[in-house]
This record gives C-alpha cells, sequence and structure tokens, in this order.
C-alpha cells in the first residue's frame, strides 16, 4: 500500500462516523457549525460494507448533494465494526498453523485449565455440559522448535534453523493460510522469533504471520499465543473487509485513507487494522465509552457509568477519574488474550429480552432473546413470546406508531397477548401489572450490574453519573439509575447512534508495551536503589520510539507512558502514570507513592502490603493524535421552550401512580435550556426517552438530557 | 419455558406459594441478594488480593437465615458450601449467651470441630440486624497461607494430634460494635508464619461483611425485612422442591461405593472410605459407618469435612440447575459413628483432611449419585465416572536465582482430568471436581518465581480411564531444576497405590499419581546440545524410588521432576469405543499406539493405522474369552414377555416378568439374576493385581486387587473393581 498517497488528507467539509452493529448501520455526519446529524440503516448481513453505502446514500441525500460529491467532499471517515467479532465467534478464520517452543503444544487447548468452562457464564456449576474446545488450530497444525530462552533472557538451546524450514515446508502444503509464532520468553529475548520471521519472509512471503513478541509482549505464554493466534485466524479476514470496504468508498470518490476502531481506545489506519486484527475485537462498544469520556470531560464528570442498551445485551462501561476502565485480558470468543481493551461488561438485558414464568413461578426476564427475528411479539414477524420491547408498548411508554420515528409499526394487540398467555396469565395478574412487573425485572438486573462494576473497582455507584445510548437505553435508564441508587442521568443527544459518534471524535491512537520484570526486595526498600532506572529507561525510549513509528512519526502525536505496578505475590496490578522527561530517582519515588496512593483508593486503605516488595510488570506507551477538524459542538443557550415540541398526550401505566395521561413531546424539538418535571415522554427517531413520576429534565446547552432520577423509584 | 400448573399458585400470591411476596418482587429480591454475594466476593478479592482468593477461588460467601441456614452463595470453591452453616450455627450456640451477639458484632472461627473443614479455612460471620431485630447473617471465609503448627502452610503432614496443628479458633468475637477488637486480631496474627498476608485476608474477610450488611440493610429499608427474609427463605424451600421432585424421579435404592486411602504418613496401611447411599422417595440418607476408625497420622477429617465432601458431590451432580442453598441439605440425612476417619474426634489429626479422607467422602459420594442417576433414562446424562481422586501436593522451598527465601505451592496437581459421561468423552484438564471454575498459572509465571524450568507441560497421553467414553486427560510437567540453592520439595498425597479415579460400568480408572525424580541428570548437558528432553525417561541420572507421601526431598540444579496427576476415569467396555474416535485418540495423541492395542482391542497396520476389520475380529476374540470367564453362580434365565423397567447403569436393564417378578439383564438381553441379587455373582470374572494392565500407575496396594466382571453372553466388560483382596462381592446398586 502506497502509505504516502494514502495519508494525504482530502479537502473536504464531512466528517463521517459509522458502526455496523447486528441490527443497524449508524452514521454519524459532523459539519462545522451544524449539530451532528445522525442515520440509521438496516445491516446487510450478506456484505455488510453495503449498508455503509446505503447510510451515506441517506446522509447525501439529506445534505442535499449527489452521493458522488458527498463522498468527496469527506475529509474524514471512521468506522467501527463488528466484522472481528463475529468472525471468531461463528469460527470463521484462515486456516492457522502455530510454531512454539518444544514442549508446549497444548497450551493453547489446556488454556490454564479454563478451556472446559470458558463461556459457560451462570452454567459452570452444570458439569455435564462442559465440553472440550474446538481449537482454531488444530493440534496437526501446531509444530514444536526446538529452541529455548530461560526466564533471565539467556539462550539454552539454540533456534534449530534447519527444522524450522522443514517444518514451514510441511506447514505450506497442508493448507495453511496464515502462522502464528509464539515462543516462551520472546518477550524478554525476541530473536528466534525475529529469525522464524526472517524465514518465512524468505521460503513463504505470501503467508500472513503474526509474532507473538510483537503483537502481544506480556509474560503470560498461554494469553500470548492465544493472542497471537488469534490474530493470525482474523487477519486475512479483516484485510478482506477492509479492501472491500475500501473499494466501495472509492468507487463512491472517496479519496482519503479509511480509519478503524481500536477496542483498545482510539482509532488506527485501515492498513493497520489488516495486520492487527484483533485489535479490532468488540470494537463497537468501545467507540460508544470513548464518545462518552470525550462528552464526561466536556461536561466535567469525573466518573461515569456508561451504558447502552440494545436489542439482546446491555453493556456497562465505566470512567473513572476521566480515563475509560481498561482491562489487560478480555476474554471472548473461548480465549483469553492480552490485549489492554476498554473494558465492556454486559448481560444479556435488552429490548428483545424474553419474559417467562419459571418452573416455580417467579417472574424471570432473559438471558433469552428474541432477537431481531423473529423479535418482540409486537414486531409482528412470528414471535408469540413475550418481551421488554412489548412490556413498554403494554404500558403505552413505547408508542406503537411512532417506532424508529413511525418507519416501523408495532402491534400492540400482539404485545398484550404475548404478555397475557406467558405472564399474566399464569401469575393471575392483570397484563398491565406484568408488563410493570417485566420492566421492573429487567431495571433492576440492570441495576444490579451497575452496581456489580463500581464495587468491584472499589467505588461506591452513587459518586457515578450515568450516561444512557443504544435504542433501548434512554427507554430505561431511569429505571435502572434510580434503582442502582443514582441521581444523576445523562441522554446525549447522539445516543441512539453513539458508537458511530465514539469512532469518529476518537483520537487515532497506538499503544505499546513490554514485559520486563523488575523487583525490589521485601521489605520497605527504596524502589530507586533496587530498579535499574538505565534498563528502565531504555525500554521506555524504544516503545516509544516504535510507537511514533507506528503512527508515521505524526509531529502531533502525545505520547503518555505508564508502569504496571505490583506487590510481590499479590495479584493485583495497577498502571500508573509516568511523568514526562526522563526517569529519575525522585521520579521512581512518586511513581511508588502514586502506586500506594491509587492501590488504597481502589482496594480499600491499608490494603497495601508494602512489606511484600513490588514488582514493575509491563512498561506501556500510549501515543494519540487528534482528528484534524474536528471542532467541538458550540453552546446554544436557548430559552428553552419545550411546550412547542408537545406532540400531544397518552395513557401511561408507572407503578407508582397507575395509567395516568402523560406528555409527550418531539424529542428533536425540546431546545436548550427546556426543563420540565415527569412523568413525560419524549420522542426522539431513534429511540424513547421516559422521564418518570417525580423526576425531572434539564435540556444543556448541548442538548443533553440531564435527569435527575430521585423522585419516586 | 412450560409452567408447570401445580407449581403456581392459580391465585397469584407469589412464587410456588412459599411466600407471599409478589413475584416481580420477589424476581427483584432474589436477583439482588446473588448480586450482593457478588459485591461481597469482589470486595474480598480486592482487599486480600492474594493469588488463592483471586486466581484460585478459594474462598466462600454468602447469606444465612436467622438460623444459620444458607439462603444464598457466590459460586466458589463447593467444599464450603456446608462449613459456613455450621461454622453460624456454632456462632449461635456458643455465644448468643456469652459474649452476646450484637448488632456491629462479627465472629471468627477456624476450629475443625466447630465448622470449619480445616484450620487453614478461617470464616467470619456477621448478625445483620434491622430496626434491632435479627434480619440475618452473613459471612465470608477464605483459605489462610499459615495458621501455624509444625508445617509452613499448616498442612502437618508429620502431626499425630490436633494439638501440633496450630490455632484452631472456636467462635471469637472479632469485631465488636464495629470496631475490631485488637486483642483477638494480635492474638490471630501470634500465630501465623505469613502475618502480612494473613492480615489482608481477614480484613478481606471483614471487608465483604461490612458488604453485605450495608447492601441487606438498604434491602429491608427499601422492600421491608419481614419481605426480604421471605424471600431468603422462599429461596431454600424452592430449592428443596426441586431437588425432591428430582428425587422422586429416580427409583429408590441403595448405593455403595468404598474409596481406598493408601497410608496416613507414618504406616503403610490402606484405610477404607465406605458409603452405603440410600435414596427412598424424596430422601437420600448417606451413611458413612462402615469407614475405617480415625488414625494417627493427618489424613482424616471432622464432620465439616464430611458435610464439605457430601455437598461438592451432590451439587453438581443432583442440583445443576437449581440455586445452590440450605434447601438442598434438607431432604439429607447423613450418618457416620464419631471417631471414623471421616468424622474424627480430638486429638485427632485433620489439617490434611480436606485433600484426604474428606476428598474421598466426596469421591464415593459423586461415585454412588451416579449410579443412581444412572438407573434413570432421563438423569443419565448427568452420571459421570470418577475425576481426578485426589492431588498430589507440591510445595517448593528453598533459596531462587535472586538469592532470595521463597515457599511456592505448585498448583499444577489442580489441572485434572474430568470423568467420562455417557454422551461424551471426560474433558481434558477440567480441573478438581469441588472447583467450579479451575485456574492454573502459565509456565512462564512458575519459571519466574522459582528456579524450576519446564521441559515438557501437555496433556498426557493414556492419562484418562479407557472407556466406551474416555476419561479426559490430565496435565504432566517435567521440570527441570535451573539454578537456585538449598531447596526442598515437600510432596504428599494418596491415589499413589490406588487408582482412586475409578470407571464405571466396566470403564477403566484413570491414571493414579505419579511423581519421578531423576537427580543429577545430563539435561543441562543435552539442553547445550540443542535437544530438549521431552519425558523423563530421555533423561539418564540417579532414579531415587519415590513414595506417596514423600515429605521433605532436598532436590538442586540440574536434578529433574516429573508429575502427573489422578485423571478421569473411563465409561463402559473400551472394547465398544467406536473405532473413529479411537482413530481421533490416535491422532491427538490421547492414546498410545500401545493402549489402542493392549486396552481398546485394536489391531494397527504397520503404518501405524487402525485395521476396522481386524480390530473387530480381535475385540470379538477378546469378547468370547471373557465369556469363558467363570461366575461364581449360573446365570438365571429370563421368562418370555418381559419389559424393561429402566436402566441399571449403562450395561445392564432392569426388565418386569408378566408375574411382576423383576431381572436384571445385560442390554444383549442375557439374563444375569433376580432383581435384588448381587448380579457379579451370576457374572464372569477374573481377578488381577497388575494395575499396569488397566492403567498408568506406579504400583498397586498390596492389599487390594482388580475385579473384571463380563456378561457370560456378549462378552461385554459390566464392572472393574478396586477391592480388597478377599473382601466380599460388591453389591454396588440396589434397587428397591
Amino acid at each position: 500500500m502506497d502509505r504516502a498517497s494514502k495519508s494525504a488528507v482530502p479537502a473536504g467539509r464531512f466528517l463521517v462516523g459509522t458502526d455496523i452493529g447486528g441490527t443497524f448501520t449508524d452514521l454519524v455526519l459532523l459539519e462545522a457549525g451544524e449539530q451532528p446529524r445522525l442515520f440509521k440503516v438496516p445491516t446487510t448481513p450478506h456484505d455488510r460494507s453495503e449498508a455503509v453505502v446505503d447510510a451515506l446514500a441517506l446522509a447525501a441525500s439529506a445534505v442535499g448533494l449527489p452521493l458522488r460529491d458527498f463522498c468527496a467532499q469527506i475529509a474524514y471517515f471512521a468506522h467501527g465494526t463488528t466484522a472481528a467479532t463475529n468472525a471468531l465467534i461463528e469460527r470463521r478464520g484462515a486456516t492457522t498453523a502455530l510454531l512454539t517452543t518444544a514442549g508446549f503444544t497444548d497450551t493453547l487447548l489446556i488454556q490454564r485449565s479454563m478451556s472446559s468452562w470458558v463461556g459457560m457464564d451462570g452454567a459452570t456449576g452444570h458439569y455435564s455440559r462442559r465440553r472440550d474446545p474446538e481449537p482454531i488450530v488444530p493440534r496437526g497444525l501446531v509444530a514444536e522448535v526446538h529452541e529455548r530462552v530461560d526466564a533471565a533472557g539467556d539462550v539454552l538451546v539454540d533456534l534449530d534453523e534447519r527444522a524450522v524450514r522443514a517444518v514451514l515446508n510441511r506447514l505450506r502444503g497442508a493448507g495453511v493460510d496464515t502462522v502464528a509464532v509464539s515462543l516462551l520468553w520472546s518477550f524478554v529475548r525476541p530473536e528466534h522469533e525475529r529469525r522464524i520471521g526472517e524465514l518465512l519472509r524468505q521460503e513463504w512471503p505470501e503467508a500472513y504471520v503474526t509474532l507473538s513478541h510483537e503483537i502481544a509482549p506480556v509474560i503470560g505464554e498461554y494469553e500470548r499465543t492465544a493472542t497471537t493466534v488469534v490474530n493470525s485466524y482474523l487477519g486475512p479476514v479483516i484485510r478482506d473487509y477492509v479492501a472491500k470496504l475500501e473499494s466501495r468508498m472509492q468507487d463512491g470518490g472517496f479519496t482519503g485513507e479509511i480509519s478503524i476502531m481500536d477496542s483498545g481506545g482510539g482509532v488506527m489506519r485501515a492498513g493497520d487494522a489488516a495486520r492487527r486484527a484483533a485489535s479490532l475485537l468488540t470494537s463497537g462498544p468501545a467507540g460508544g465509552v470513548l464518545a462518552s469520556a470525550e462528552l464526561a470531560s466536556r461536561l466535567a464528570f469525573p466518573n461515569v457509568i456508561t451504558s447502552d442498551m440494545g436489542g439482546t445485551s446491555f453493556d456497562v462501561g465505566l470512567i473513572v477519574d476521566g480515563e475509560p476502565l481498561v482491562e489487560h485480558t478480555a476474554e471472548l470468543g473461548g480465549y483469553h488474550l492480552s490485549l489492554p481493551r476498554i473494558k465492556v461488561s454486559a448481560i444479556g438485558a435488552g429490548g428483545g429480552s424474553i419474559a417467562a414464568v419459571d418452573e416455580v413461578g417467579a417472574l424471570v426476564v432473559g438471558p433469552r432473546s428474541a432477537g431481531s427475528v423473529p423479535g418482540p411479539a409486537c414486531y409482528g414477524r412470528g414471535g408469540d413470546l413475550p418481551t421488554v420491547t412489548d412490556a413498554d408498548v403494554v404500558l403505552g411508554i413505547i408508542d406503537p406508531d411512532y417506532f424508529l420515528g413511525g418507519r416501523m409499526t408495532l402491534d400492540r394487540e400482539l404485545a398484550e397477548k404475548a404478555i397475557r398467555q406467558h405472564v399474566a396469565g399464569p401469575l393471575g395478574m392483570t397484563v398491565l401489572d406484568a408488563a410493570a412487573g417485566i420492566r421492573s425485572v429487567a431495571d433492576n438486573q440492570m441495576a444490579d450490574l451497575l452496581r456489580k462494576v463500581t464495587v468491584e473497582q472499589g467505588r461506591d455507584p452513587r459518586d457515578f453519573v450515568v450516561f444512557a445510548y443504544g435504542g433501548a437505553g434512554p427507554t430505561h435508564a431511569a429505571g435502572y439509575t434510580a434503582a442502582a441508587g443514582i441521581t444523576k442521568l445523562v441522554v446525549p443527544p447522539t445516543s441512539t447512534v453513539h458508537s458511530a459518534y465514539g469512532t469518529v471524535t476518537a483520537d487515532r491512537f497506538r499503544a505499546v508495551q513490554v514485559t520486563d520484570v523488575q523487583r525490589t526486595p521485601a521489605g520497605e526498600a527504596d524502589p530507586a536503589e533496587h530498579i535499574d532506572l538505565q534498563r528502565l529507561q531504555a525500554a521506555l525510549d524504544e516503545l516509544q520510539a516504535r510507537c511514533h513509528a507506528d503512527l508515521d512519526h505524526e509531529p502531533q502525536a502525545r505520547f503518555t507512558r505508564s508502569l504496571y505496578l505490583k506487590f510481590r505475590r499479590q495479584t493485583h496490578e495497577l498502571p500508573v502514570a509516568l511523568p514526562k522527561g526522563p526517569v529519575t530517582p525522585e521520579m521512581m519515588r512518586g511513581v511508588v507513592e502514586d502506586f500506594l496512593t491509587t492501590y488504597e483508593r481502589v482496594y480499600g486503605p491499608g490494603t497495601a502490603l508494602r512489606s511484600a516488595g513490588l514488582e514493575i510488570h509491563t512498561l506501556r506507551v500510549e501515543g494519540r493524535v487528534a482528528v484534524d477538524g474536528l471542532v467541538d459542538p458550540e453552546p446554544d443557550d436557548g430559552a428553552g421552550d419545550w411546550a412547542a415540541a408537545r406532540a400531544g398526550e397518552r395513557d401511561v401505566y408507572f407503578p407508582e401512580t397507575g395509567q395516568v395521561p402523560v406528555p409527550v413531546l418531539r424529542g428533536e424539538q425540546v431546545g436548550p435550556g427546556s426543563a420540565v418535571s415527569g412523568p413525560v415522554i419524549l420522542e426522539f427517531a431513534g429511540t424513547t426517552v421516559v422521564i418518570g413520576p417525580g423526576q425531572h429534565l434539564r435540556v444543556d446547552p448541548y442538548r443533553n438530557l440531564i435527569i435527575d432520577c430521585r423522585g419516586t423509584a | 419455558m412450560t409452567v408447570d400448573a401445580t407449581m403456581t399458585n392459580p391465585a397469584g400470591n407469589g412464587p410456588a406459594a412459599v411466600t407471599d411476596v409478589d413475584p416481580v418482587t420477589f424476581e427483584v429480591i432474589r436477583h439482588r441478594l446473588l448480586a450482593i454475594t457478588d459485591e461481597q466476593g469482589a470486595t474480598l478479592a480486592a482487599i486480600s488480593g492474594s493469588p488463592h482468593v483471586v486466581n484460585a477461588n478459594d474462598f466462600n460467601v454468602g447469606l444465612y437465615l436467622p438460623d444459620g441456614s444458607v439462603a444464598a452463595m457466590g459460586r466458589t470453591i463447593l467444599l464450603h458450601s456446608a462449613s459456613m452453616a455450621l461454622i453460624t450455627r456454632h456462632v449461635i450456640t456458643d455465644c448468643a449467651e456469652n459474649p452476646g451477639i450484637e448488632p456491629g458484632d462479627m465472629f471468627v472461627v477456624n476450629n475443625p470441630w466447630k465448622g470449619s473443614i480445616h484450620a487453614q479455612d478461617m470464616g467470619v460471620v456477621a448478625p445483620i440486624f434491622v430496626d434491632g431485630e435479627l434480619l440475618a447473617w452473613t459471612g465470608a471465609m477464605c483459605h489462610m497461607p499459615d495458621v501455624g503448627g509444625s508445617r509452613p502452610g499448616s498442612f502437618c503432614n508429620d502431626a499425630t494430634e490436633c494439638y501440633q496443628e496450630g490455632l484452631q479458633l472456636p467462635p471469637t468475637k472479632l469485631v465488636e460494635a464495629g470496631e475490631i477488637r485488637s486483642d483477638v486480631w494480635n492474638l490471630i496474627m501470634a500465630h501465623t508464619r505469613a502475618a502480612a498476608a494473613f492480615k489482608l485476608d481477614l480484613r478481606g474477610l471483614i471487608g465483604a461483611n461490612h458488604t453485605a450488611v450495608r447492601a441487606m440493610t438498604q434491602l429491608a429499608q427499601r422492600y421491608g425485612a419481614d419481605t426480604v427474609r421471605q424471600v431468603m427463605a422462599g429461596l431454600i424451600e424452592l430449592s428443596e422442591r426441586r431437588l425432591r421432585q428430582r428425587l422422586r424421579s429416580l427409583p429408590d435404592a441403595t448405593v455403595r461405593s468404598t474409596a481406598y486411602l493408601d497410608n496416613d504418613g507414618g504406616l503403610n496401611e490402606t484405610y477404607d472410605v465406605s458409603l452405603t447411599l440410600t435414596k427412598a422417595g424424596e430422601t437420600l440418607t448417606f451413611d458413612y459407618s462402615e469407614s475405617s476408625p480415625q488414625v494417627p497420622g493427618y489424613i482424616n477429617c471432622t464432620f465439616s469435612g464430611l458435610m464439605a465432601g457430601i455437598n461438592a458431590a451432590l451439587l453438581p451432580s443432583l442440583a445443576f440447575d437449581a440455586p445452590w442453598n440450605e434447601g438442598l441439605l434438607h431432604p439429607v440425612e447423613v450418618v457416620c459413628p464419631e471417631g471414623r476417619i471421616c468424622n474424627a474426634t480430638q486429638p485427632a489429626a485433620v489439617s490434611g483432611g480436606a485433600l484426604e479422607a474428606g476428598w474421598l467422602v466426596e469421591m464415593t459420594a459423586v461415585e454412588c449419585l451416579s449410579k443412581l442417576l444412572a438407573c434413570s433414562d432421563e438423569l443419565m446424562g448427568e452420571a459421570q465416572a470418577l475425576p481426578a481422586g485426589g492431588p498430589d501436593q507440591f510445595v517448593l522451598s528453598g533459596v531462587n536465582t535472586h538469592g532470595e527465601r521463597f515457599t511456592h505451592v505448585m498448583l499444577d496437581c489442580l489441572a485434572t482430568g474430568g470423568g467420562a459421561y455417557e454422551h461424551r468423552d471426560g474433558v481434558w484438564t477440567q480441573g478438581q471436581h469441588n472447583i467450579e471454575r479451575q485456574r492454573v498459572s502459565n509456565a512462564e509465571s512458575m519459571e519466574l518465581e522459582t528456579p524450576m524450568l519446564y521441559l515438557w507441560r501437555g496433556l498426557v497421553t493414556d492419562s484418562g480411564g479407557a472407556g466406551r467414553r474416555r476419561g479426559g486427560q490430565s496435565m504432566g510437567s517435567v521440570y527441570l531444576v535451573h539454578g537456585g540453592a538449598e531447596l526442598k520439595a515437600m510432596c504428599n498425597g494418596h491415589g499413589w497405590e490406588v487408582p482412586n479415579s475409578v470407571g464405571v460400568f466396566g470403564g477403566y480408572p484413570g491414571t493414579q499419581n505419579i511423581r519421578e525424580l531423576v537427580r543429577a541428570s545430563n539435561t543441562h548437558d543435552q539442553l547445550a546440545s540443542g535437544r530438549i528432553p521431552g519425558a523423563v525417561a530421555e533423561v539418564d541420572g540417579e532414579r531415587p524410588v519415590m513414595r506417596g507421601r514423600q515429605g521433605m526431598v532436598p532436590i538442586a540444579s540440574g536434578d529433574v521432576i516429573s508429575t502427573i496427576h489422578q485423571s478421569g476415569g473411563g465409561w463402559g467396555d473400551p472394547l465398544a469405543r467406536p473405532v473413529v474416535d479411537l482413530r481421533r485418540d490416535l491422532d491427538d495423541a490421547a492414546v498410545s499406539p500401545d493402549a489402542a492395542v493392549r486396552l481398546y482391542g485394536a489391531v494397527l497396520t504397520d503404518d501405524g493405522r487402525i485395521d476396522d476389520d481386524a480390530t473387530e475380529k480381535r475385540r470379538d476374540e477378546i469378547r468370547a474369552t471373557r465369556r469363558g470367564w467363570p461366575a461364581a453362580r449360573p446365570p438365571v434365565p429370563i421368562p418370555d414377555g418381559v419389559n424393561r423397567v429402566g436402566p441399571l447403569g449403562a450395561g445392564l436393564e432392569l426388565v418386569a416378568a408378566p408375574d411382576g417378578e423383576r431381572f436384571v439383564r445385560c442390554t444383549c438381553w442375557q439374563g444375569l439374576c433376580r432383581a435384588g441379587d448381587p448380579w457379579r455373582e451370576h457374572a464372569g470374572l477374573q481377578v488381577g493385581t497388575d494395575v499396569h494392565e488397566v492403567s498408568m500407575a506406579t504400583r498397586f496396594s498390596a492389599q487390594l486387587e482388580l475385579r473384571s466382571y463380563a456378561c457370560p453372553g456378549c462378552g461385554a466388560l459390566l464392572a472393574m473393581d478396586v477391592a480388597r483382596t478377599g473382601s466380599p462381592v460388591v453389591h454396588d446398586v440396589e434397587l428397591m
């Protein structure tokens, strides 16, 4: 790929973010001086790039341009996709071989003893259902290499190159497309992996290759090997995906390079995406959290719980002290990957979650889902089981004639019938009470997840603000926020396409890391005396140089450095930011002080086990480059006449009030500065926002809905 | 989802009419109670930070009724599910009068006769008062790094009485009106070798209880204390109902199992843990009266260990789809006189009991429950051959390559294979049966922490017991001692002279625990010449004889240690294993060519492939030989016109004649005996003592024998029993 010609920024006035979800493909159009414009089209599973073009066409007509002229005026195009996640879960990757150190063929099968229960979630106690995994590298395609490095980085056994060549020849004849190379201690001493990489380039130049010390140079051979293998497995899939999307965009007249969401915390160039395919995993939810972080900083909320409720799942992320919470190891598709990524916790609760009476007579909701086909009963597509959306329709919360802005008509009678037959009847309740019960059970389940993610971080949920987005999020957020004991809720104006908004506003991002263990002895020794600062400095410099090179030596790049520290023989590892400048003994002491403070803040006063000694584990450098041409939205100190937005009134059932007439407002017309007390319903083209009895709404100058959730719930 | 009309209250008065709480509030509170136990676990893990809490999940948390009944518990180590109720009840009995149970109090217990499984397991329980009235209890426990006694880590393998096994606190008030009592705190810390880490764990337990007290108080304020208590009691009753319903669907039966415990560290004696399980109507009676008397060594368990073993077997076997709580114990009666190896009284040494006698309580219970489940066509799929029968502990200590003293518990012994099921092979490295979510460390983490270098770490070929369905493979390791000084390996385990992971219905046992040591090996030289030996057989050096209870062994750089851990047993006659499965076993190296020939009757071509026709012929020949095995009594002919009543395990079935008389026959329709008689007396018998003929092992106890029983009609292997030499015939399943 000719990078020089690609990276030239095309002239144009539009910035476009897109996100492909399971049901809808979303597009956000940004233009200086304009409010963000939002578009939604059905996803096209046979060729997902088609929906992107559909969305572009919709946007083009909205701004009154032919598609080609519109595309030519796109200065920046960013994209989030579930392509990698889907390919891994559905096992549609390339035929992949693994080269590993002699004696370790089974590492990927054993999975540190987790292989038979990973992914079983709540069913791990049902032993008869355990299964051996279907490995993405068949045992016959794992080849052992005679070589060995020890923990100190000393070479005990030299690489047997002749044997490597023989192995490569055999694999090449076995129909292998991609090769993953993961040797023990390669992150300490990468020479053997590098040499195998050279041999591959010489002998087998067309193979897609992933070397473990490049993709995940961190300690832990299982997770490192899994990451390496998954990257190779997905590489060709993503390479083809990106090529197809690029060609569609070029056909449309777009001349720049596409940016792709990286679940680590930003976007990367399309060419990099093909090389680092594993970084795309779960990039969709990451976009929403990044957009929330940007919004949170604008609104000066340091601590935010992000909540995304769609059709099948409820995804929750955390922003603590302004930074999205990142997890070091991600579990996905049956593997544990050493790819730091924005942490998103999920439960199976969405608009399509099915309500039922279990065999002991309790009303349960989810995790079974009606999905989008057949979908909730009210969709009239043959689904006859009651769902959360059906409950919302029956209660009057969702207007069956104004779903998706009226583009889809729902059948209230089918919803009632399903609830009567499967919930109200068996429980001897009225249909309204049953529907309110379904809503209450779902909202409380989601509230339990909000509590859990904050408690796990040693935090009190009441110190957080909830951001709600996704098609169903704003419809339920006031309920789950109140049930979690949280006061403040924000529904951003981009809530229905929040992930797409995240892709276009996120920085270009690259993170590089390496495990280089250094320790202080037990006792309260001066860290500066026991940590080899020169070695630390050299490793950080090398990381930063690599990071900068991966960002094409962008002069605008900003870098942050962090060290992962832990107490020896303890498990909790925390990143501590390193100030700029050369590493000095004072800086090192300061880092340790920061670690102790952070540790006790997260895990509680007195938990820091200083006497055990410290371990510097992994070093990390993150580089960021802001998107060119991105301007903050203009605040609008409007008069806030919400009465003009009034579209009517309908009966809505709340458990606290019973069925009462509730004003319905056209959401898009509720201007900044408006303030209104619940119960009230705001209908947007893509979602319905509910403000319950006793709750209060205020619209801020950026059109965010700020909701005070106290009240009666 | 179907609704059973008998289980719902048509008046709409709440789930299954067990409470007055409406079904919505019930579900909201139920979900919240489970979420609170999750939050408790998260709090404990956060504060503790120790690998055994965070990674090994060796802890338990829960919410209990005012009488100590477990209403909700975290899903961690199954063994601890019973002990928290016992601890709470002992606290109530011992402390209610003096020093009193007041709001803000917490009580600590680690006494094995007061609910703890062994002294290393320390529990802290707290009453939850709302408006001055006791709403509930909450509790948290975890395995402590050391509570004193003769050995670091407090597995006191040289102890002969409990007084040598460290601190054993009976119920003691640790927190009084919200304040930690420093006298009690200091008393505890004065007894441990690892005070720093211990403090964090203990603070974690206290923190977990604070979390629950706060959350439960809020819940009671929101919904009312009575509503919360009703839901808690309702959960217990619902689980009880579900278990009773399941028991009703099973036939009444008496099921027997004996597991053998090889030596107690001192005497080289083999002991019995013996269970007679009676299922009648909707109740179960576990009777361990026939077990050996308690012994001098540390392998005994107390009543809490006995209950822990029973619980660990019961929950996943019969209650795989029910919330785990006290209700599951209501239909259960336990009989075991004091003074048995699995209900030891003071002054018995018990610090190893959880891994020794207690473990075999679990194994016998799994075997009996599985054989009971296999008497139902519907529940056959939940029955299993035995999983790993006990770990060979390996604790390494000495000076590491950085010149620092260290002690490291090597947990590779946990990555064991699972028992086979009717519908699938045992899964590989599933972990111990009593740990729901097992994890072991990476090799790199171990090499960083210790002077051990793995030459090989993988799935052990032939470790899973042979059978129509094969047992899952365990992980094995070959370690090279690489540097370090003053190193000592402390190794102890049973299952060394006894296969504990036995098969069922003709399946063979999985591998025994095997450990080899090669001193002053030539491995470093081999590495320097570019070769990595992949098996202990490939290195030269001095090979001392190993024992199960090795105790402390000095080792040095250049030595090689190899370990293989007990692995799941097989299900059904190995000759019935489909060739297509055996072919895959050979491809995956799950089974060696040698074992395919010896155990599975395969005939291989010159290039090592299975010859289908020749294999079928050879299997027929073997079955013909088996048909010639002598039986103690002739088979009983089955009258015409019988109807099948149900299965009696996987190879036999119960039939009823038109006159109502019942018989046992092989699935080939060969009659064996009248129902109620021991069918083994009517089947062909071959007795052997060469354990190497059936599984991997170092040796076999001289006090035991292997008894193989075949159908006189078709030659199918119906059972392979491990039994005490000269003991009466095993009558494992007696249908009423």
